[in-house]
């Protein structure tokens, strides 16, 4: 079709004055890529119309969802060292086939990977910024169980880090949960020799009612050899209804740091 | 702290944005899931966007977006690498979509309830919204086969090629495919403006 038809129809069809046999043509040159679907005036914006924002619960769900099938995957059970040994004697070939692809993997990775290690290492950092906004995201949970599980995801981050420390600082002084503040305790351990975590911790003795949580910051305090305790521990005393016993209980193993 | 406004530097951004869907996909496949975050982040808007003009139902949206990254670790398996993970995934959510009528089987009768759902224009409302929330309206009308490709092509920013991918069609025949949409489109819109 000459040029100034194509132009004709175009116009035609703009001004909703195009009839059934000339809509076919117009099909066939769409087809035949003679005519951009952009040249065609459809009066119709569909890109404006608006589409809403997902809720913040969309996000949760799904980081939610991915810390559940990681710890699924990290809790399949493992073979035997029997049951490994004889997987290995039933395919022999299979080894020796495998251990040559892995070699050249690791020679085909190691050419390929070497000129852009920076981008692996940014990679990586970025896994442990992932694994901290999920952690931070779950901790905020009204579940129990999230939040044990975003403590417990701690334990996986290679690197200690401010944003972590001061979640795990707020959960021991406000977890509602005696449990949660004892993971936090427990995930704080990594932390005691940043100097700042290891002055909030000690400061989070006088927000603690519960005997097992004081247990366990006493433990803590010990490992730190934080000689500030047993005052800290004090002061919560004043004003506290812990049992004579486990103050007692406290009380000796402070003695181990004066 | 809200996900989103997680502020990766800008430098990380970059390195991000240069490393593919599908090598993180394979890393995915492997068993490496943390991976999954970033392609969900890429794709949790495109594919709310979808399912949100394919059912008018944000909560509905949010829930299938959800699915479609379930059915990604339970099919990891299958995703060889071959082809681009944005048809992989599209195609997934395009199942997680029929399956979820399927399921409920009150596919048409939801979208001719929401039809009267869609909010009226209040008197004063500038004339542009107004023609946008017509538009939007004459949208829903369309049989779902129209109403998925002008979805994916006009709103979503698919690439015609990218749609004769998941359609497993060629381009040619989504552009004339596209075209019909918009002529019925249009047909719908005129329709309403004369009802109104």
């Amino acid at each position: 079709m000459e040029n100034q038809d194509i132009k004709i129809l175009i116009e035609k069809f703009n001004s909703g004055r195009l009839s059934d046999k000339e809509e076919l043509a117009l099909e066939e040159m769409i087809a035949t890529g003679e005519l951009s679907l952009d040249e065609l005036h459809f009066n119709q914006n569909l890109e404006a119309i608006p589409t809403p924002e997902p809720g913040k619960k969309m996000d949760e769900g799904f980081y939610s969802m991915l810390a559940d099938e990681k710890s699924k995957i990290n809790a399949k059970p493992t073979l035997s060292i029997i049951e490994w040994w004889n997987s290995i004697r039933q395919s022999q070939w299979q080894w020796a086939y495998s251990f040559v692809i892995l070699a050249i993997g690791l020679i085909a990775g190691y050419l390929i990977n070497k000129p852009s290690s920076n981008n692996i290492s940014t990679l990586t950092a970025e896994v442990q910024e992932m694994k901290e906004m999920m952690m931070l995201s779950m901790l905020e949970k009204q579940s129990t169980t999230e939040r044990l599980k975003a403590v417990s995801l701690t334990s996986d981050m290679p690197d200690t880090s401010d944003k972590v420390a001061a979640a795990l600082i707020n959960t021991l002084r406000t977890d509602e949960n005696n449990n949660v503040r004892m993971a936090a305790i427990e995930a704080l351990a990594k932390y005691t020799n940043m100097p700042t975590v290891r002055k909030e911790i000690i400061a989070s003795i006088q927000y603690q009612d519960s005997p097992l949580v004081q247990l366990a910051l006493a433990e803590l305090m010990v490992a730190m050899e934080a000689k500030e305790a047993p005052d800290a521990f004090r002061e919560l005393w004043e004003e506290d209804n812990t049992p004579k016993e486990v103050q007692e209980a406290i009380k000796t193993k402070m003695q181990q740091l004066i | 702290m809200g996900l989103r406004s997680f502020p990766f530097e800008p430098r990380i951004k970059k390195v991000l944005e240069s490393i593919g869907d599908n090598a993180l996909m394979l890393k995915v496949k492997t068993g490496e899931l943390d991976h999954l975050g970033l392609l969900y982040e890429r794709y949790k808007r495109p594919l709310f966007g979808y399912f949100y003009h394919m059912n008018n139902d944000k909560m509905l949206a949010e829930d299938l977006v959800q699915a479609v990254f379930m059915r990604v670790i339970k099919y990891k398996h299958s995703f060889r690498g071959d082809g681009k993970f944005k048809t992989w995934v599209f195609h997934i959510a395009r199942n997680v979509n029929t399956d979820h009528h399927k399921k409920h089987k009150n596919y048409t009768d939801d979208i001719e309830d929401e039809h009267n759902e869609l909010p009226e224009m209040e008197t004063g409302i500038h004339a542009k919204e107004e023609q946008l929330t017509q538009m939007e309206r004459a949208l829903t009308m369309l049989d779902k086969d129209k109403r998925e490709l002008l979805t994916l092509s006009k709103l979503k920013s698919m690439k015609y090629r990218e749609i004769g991918e998941l359609y497993d069609s060629t381009e040619s025949a989504i552009k004339v495919k596209v075209f019909r949409a918009m002529q019925a489109l249009k047909k719908q819109y005129e329709a309403l403006e004369m009802t109104e």
